[in-house]
């Protein structure tokens, strides 16, 4: 089923995850819980989708995950490069703003009925930013070894192209739900945002790949 | 200006694709300013890599060449004297003290110049007088140093230490190959740039000779610093070896930056 690839590609680099991570780093490990909770939500809000019943407090969910996840890989990948206390203020004054931010919008905006669409926001928009420093450290003292084998360029720059891909999908996301414009058969913000996915989980897989291989 | 459904759909789409691509370029120029930032470490532990065992070879060259050869000639005389029944004369013992004094001055010669710390003190001019000095002593050459009117002016550090060793790396050659009797060293300022010709009346160096490691290293060196190197040479004929580096000493270096701290710009 084609609009099912988001599923497939979430599968396939949990896979990855659990073939290629074993052995890896903790962080990289903390990945493969994260990525099976994925798979485990996408599955079950699709189930639900079906059903004509609302995901969204599955995702709101996963959404919190997501974010802690992410700022966690993130802020380990980017140690090396920012020594000192600066990177982790910053990291766990992130984190708070996050977990308000999130418990603000489910309580006070939402009321529990509606994706938390301004916290995901306020994560894609930070992340390309760790992204962009990451890269320009990265250039400026690249680590041993080829370039295009690092595992962490790939995790970060992967996931930085999947918030800045979905962004504005999600943020207006309401209104394309609606009436969606059909390219193939399918929503083109379905399109897109399967598309993101692909991107997101290939890059991941390549980058637990490069683990592995750095690791053997 | 109202968008309709389709329209915003397709932008949207549009802008993800940017968004994506942006990132693709992204990562494109940060590997690529990655490798070219690997070559030049990889570049610059090569020099010092060529440096650290050039300096080794001097070292092992210079111990057993001369260090050693005086100490051994030393333990034969003092064998003799041991082996003799009679008082030691006066003389005899003066001339061992003489060897001993030379073998002290020798290792005191080589520690000196292989101190990069104790050029940049000492100066480029001084290091050159050591080297030229140490040359003399071991060889039979003779050798000139012209300088320019007010001597050779205060260098940036890494210009202090890159040029010397590649004079020191000259000196090495010219003592080891050229069997030279003359040396001629002439420092000159043209301008921007501090020049350095050493030339001897020794045997010459065929090409192959010519583009020897050390030669290499000397040129790879100097061209980071912006400067130069050329070496000119036929069997029989000697050899003239050009140096050139442009002159940004330290005391310009201070004052630049003096002049950014009051001024807050590029000096005009």
């Amino acid at each position: 089923m084609p609009n099912m690839i988001y599923l497939y590609s979430e599968a396939a680099c949990l896979l990855m995850a659990l073939v290629f991570l074993r052995r890896a780093p903790r962080h990289w490990r903390l990945l493969r819980p994260y990525l099976a909770l994925v798979v485990a939500v996408e599955a079950l809000g699709g189930v639900l989708a079906m059903g004509g019943k609302a995901n969204h407090h599955l995702h709101n969910a996963l959404l919190l995950v997501e974010g802690f996840v992410v700022a966690m890989v993130l802020y380990v990948l980017l140690r090396p490069y920012a020594p000192g206390r600066r990177l982790t203020v910053i990291w766990q004054g992130w984190l708070t703003a996050f977990l308000a931010l999130y418990g603000v919008e489910l309580i006070w905006l939402n009321h529990g009925r509606a994706f938390n669409t301004k916290t995901y926001s306020a994560l894609a928009l930070s992340v390309p930013w760790a992204a962009f420093y990451y890269n320009v450290r990265f250039a400026a003292s690249p680590p041993a070894g080829t370039p295009w084998r690092d595992a962490a360029l790939w995790w970060v720059n992967g996931t930085s192209a999947f918030y800045i891909g979905t962004l504005l999908v999600h943020l207006i996301l309401p209104n394309l739900v609606h009436q969606p414009v059909r390219v193939w058969g399918l929503p083109l913000h379905f399109l897109v945002i399967n598309a993101n996915i692909v991107v997101l989980y290939g890059t991941w897989s390549y980058a637990f790949l490069c683990v592995y291989r750095r690791l053997n | 200006m109202c968008l309709s459904q389709a329209e915003l759909a397709w932008i949207v789409a549009i802008l993800s694709l940017a968004g994506l691509s942006l990132v693709a370029v992204s990562v494109l120029h940060t590997v690529s300013v990655a490798r070219r930032k690997q070559d030049q470490l990889r570049d610059r532990f090569a020099d010092e890599l060529a440096m650290r065992e050039g300096l080794k070879r001097f070292l092992a060259s210079e111990l057993h060449d001369n260090v050693g050869q005086l100490t051994a000639l030393n333990m034969l005389r003092l064998d003799e004297l041991a082996s003799r029944e009679e008082a030691v004369p006066a003389a005899a013992l003066r001339e061992l003290a003489d060897l001993a004094a030379r073998v002290y001055h020798d290792v005191r010669a080589v520690s000196h110049l292989m101190d990069g710390g104790n050029v940049m003190r000492t100066g480029l001019e001084q290091s050159i007088r050591d080297a030229v000095r140490l040359l003399e002593r071991h060889t039979a050459c003779t050798v000139g140093v012209s300088l320019p009117p007010g001597g050779i002016p205060p260098l940036d550090p890494t210009a202090t230490i890159v040029l010397f060793r590649a004079v020191q790396e000259a000196l090495t050659n010219i003592a080891k190959h050229a069997q030279a009797t003359e040396v001629a060293i002439a420092v000159e300022l043209r301008g921007n740039r501090l020049a350095i010709h050493i030339a001897d009346n020794g045997v010459g160096v065929s090409g192959r000779r010519g583009d020897g490691i050390g030669l290499y290293n000397m040129r790879r060196q100097l061209r980071q610093l912006g400067g130069n190197i050329q070496l000119i040479s036929a069997p029989g004929e000697g050899t003239t070896l050009h140096l050139s580096l442009p002159r940004v000493n330290q005391s310009e270096k201070n004052g630049y930056e003096t002049h950014r701290k009051d001024h807050g710009g590029h000096p005009g």
